[in-house]
């Protein structure tokens, strides 16, 4: 199996730089739109090797660094939640993608980028995602002998910067993020683990990394994602 | 409640408690009722509760309340399992 090696890319954003990955040097582009925030470090291997595998068939796949977020410069505290949506799709645009793949809270960016499909790995609602802030900023409280109730934590997380697991967050990007819901613009295939209640287009054996305590890799899950992913796009194209 | 949905119930922990804190299905295989969690599991720390709650509301289809969350009911493998089958099968 050849190890496709990453090249970094750049986009312009509001007067600065953000770093993109790219792997596979040629082919039509797939922007994938990662997890969010400490979600984003627990699936980087996967993301990267699902990159690879695809890069392998022959697709150019770039990964963005979210304002605010891994190598950005620009303090994340500072940020409101449409400079996410913007930087999604200055990243798009920049790169020419075609296609847009996203993990978890990306798929709430993928509305925001002009692209031709829509594949999205258990995508999550603003408000799901917001809950679990919630609950790691209450399970590091009670460590602490707080005593706070989960409304208190978001009525708090909601008026003033919110820190939680490392993270400065502003009170405009949680409001934003509650009500964040995916688009349902199509031509969109959604996939979820099949260990997940909720409704998919195609459920895949594996782990839920974003999750893992300990950042884990799953082989299997990459390739299968990646399989998917290539034939979503094989039958678009063919109409 | 039907006792093969109760199984069911403890086979998904079982299966949260291998995919979020990586316990070997070795291990599991040996957890009974009074197997204690919190405090015993050191891949269980506070953080590691926020994935386990999550996982098992998305494998159950069910919601949890933050406010229900206690000491008592992560203190053992029984009770996590009892909590579950509450919210699950009611």
């Amino acid at each position: 199996m050849s190890d496709l090696p990453a090249a970094w890319r750049s986009y312009e954003w509001r007067g600065g730089r953000e770093r993109i990955a790219e792997i596979g040097a040629n082919g039509p582009v797939i922007l994938f739109l990662a997890p969010f925030f400490e979600e984003a470090n627990r699936t980087r291997h996967l993301l990267i090797e699902t990159m690879r595998a695809l890069g392998r068939q022959g697709y150019r796949c770039v990964l963005p660094d979210m304002p605010g977020t891994l190598e950005s410069l620009t303090p994340l505290d500072s940020l409101d939640w449409h400079d996410w949506t913007g930087a999604a799709a200055a990243a798009a645009a920049v790169t020419g993608a075609a296609h847009a793949v996203s993990f978890r809270g990306g798929a709430l960016l993928d509305g925001a980028v002009d692209v031709e499909t829509r594949w999205r790995m258990a995508p999550a609602e603003g408000s799901a995602l917001l809950r679990d802030l919630v609950r790691i900023r209450l399970a590091a409280d009670r460590e602490d002998g707080g005593a706070a109730t989960a409304a208190e934590v978001e009525a708090q997380a909601l008026s003033a910067p919110f820190e939680v697991a490392g993270y400065r967050i502003a009170p405009g990007f949680i409001r934003a993020l509650k009500a964040a819901t995916t688009t349902d613009s199509a031509p969109l295939r959604v996939a979820r683990l099949s260990t997940d209640a909720q409704p998919a287009d195609i459920k895949l054996p594996g782990q839920p990394l974003w999750r893992r305590s300990e950042p884990e890799h799953d082989p299997v899950l990459s390739e299968s994602i990646a399989a998917d992913i290539a034939d979503w796009i094989k039958t678009c194209a063919n109409g | 409640m039907g006792s093969g949905e109760a199984d069911e119930i403890d086979a998904a922990i079982r299966g949260v408690l291998h995919d979020i804190l990586g316990i070997s299905h070795e291990r599991l295989a040996g957890f009974t009722d009074s197997t204690p969690l919190f405090g015993a599991l050191p891949e269980l720390d506070s953080m590691a509760v926020a994935g386990l709650l999550t996982e098992i509301e998305d494998r159950l289809g069910v919601i949890i309340d933050d406010d229900e969350v206690d000491g008592e009911m992560l203190e053992s493998f029984g009770n996590l399992v009892a909590f579950a089958r509450e919210k699950a099968l009611g």
